[in-house]
């Protein structure tokens, strides 16, 4: 019985090492992968102007429960964008990711007008349109390492992700203060009623 | 000896069963798809979108390009999303 435990508990430290040397190597690769540089490119060639901007690499995660009875179904969104933003305008520009290819196609463009309401987190920026019904949330993290399929890429962005946090927070008080929101606990509450 | 015919014919189909889907495939133009000798054209399909189904019953994940007419499947067809997305997009 012993043995087995001994067994078991090898098993798990020799797991668990494998996991930290990959995302470990992961890591390493994405401080300068060709998904980064590639990231940078989309946004010279699909955004005006686009070396004026910032480039980062961004997601959206939307979950879902649906289905009844006996049948319950998640679905999990994954979108990808090249994110390129300055001052208090941004662009979004959708990527898609197969076979080693990155595609995209034409890019998005906000500025502070054209939300209601705004919620800028640690990486994470929320936001609302005119009827304070949410939009999107978009993550710009620091860390972004090929896990799986519907995480297809080793970026490490530690200054963008800086960068876009502090673009966030003066985007989140622009948007909100145009809009008249003081407490924006309240206001996400009321339009939650609202719905 | 029954129970062993039956369960090599299990393991037969189950292993085969892709092979009823070989004569699947797509083709993108620049103004529709083809999608096993049935044309549709862009406009027809309207927003494109692809959908991963997995379910608690199956290693498998089935791929599904999501359009206003149905949805096509394509998880027994080579790179499908790969050659939409080369067909109708920039690629890197």
């Amino acid at each position: 019985m012993n043995q087995y435990i001994i067994y078991g508990a090898v098993g798990l430290v020799v797991l668990f090492v494998i996991v930290y040397v990959k995302m470990t190597i992961d890591e390493k690769k994405g401080a300068d992968s060709e998904e980064k540089r590639k990231i940078k490119e989309i946004v010279k060639r699909a955004v005006p102007n686009g070396v004026s901007y910032t480039a980062a690499y961004g997601t959206t995660e939307d979950f879902e429960i649906g289905g009844g009875g006996r049948r319950i179904t998640t679905t999990t969104t994954y979108r990808y964008f090249a994110v390129a933003f300055q001052s208090q305008e941004f662009y979004l520009v959708p990527l898609s990711f197969d076979g080693g290819d990155i595609s995209y196609s034409e890019p998005l463009h906000y500025t502070a007008d054209s939300f209601g309401m705004a919620e800028a987190g640690k990486g994470m920026l929320t936001l609302y349109d005119k009827d304070r019904r949410r939009m999107f949330t978009l993550f710009v993290v620091e860390s972004n390492t090929k896990d799986d399929k519907y995480h297809p890429v080793n970026i490490q962005q530690k200054e963008e992700a800086e960068l876009f946090g502090q673009f966030s927070q003066t985007l989140m008080q622009n948007v909100n203060a145009v809009n008249g929101i003081t407490d924006l606990k309240s206001a996400k509450k009321e339009a939650g009623r609202m719905k | 000896m029954a129970f062993l015919v039956i369960l090599v014919l299990s393991c037969v189909l189950w292993i085969g069963f892709p092979l009823f889907h070989c004569g699947d495939f797509i083709a993108f133009y620049e103004r529709g798809i083809v999608y096993c000798k049935r044309k549709w054209t862009l406009e027809e399909l309207g927003e494109i979108s692809f959908l991963d189904v997995r379910t608690n019953y199956s290693f498998f994940t089935r791929t599904y390009m999501r359009t206003a007419v149905r949805d096509f499947n394509l998880t027994y067809i080579k790179d499908g999303k790969k050659n939409y997305n080369r067909a109708y997009f920039e690629a890197l």
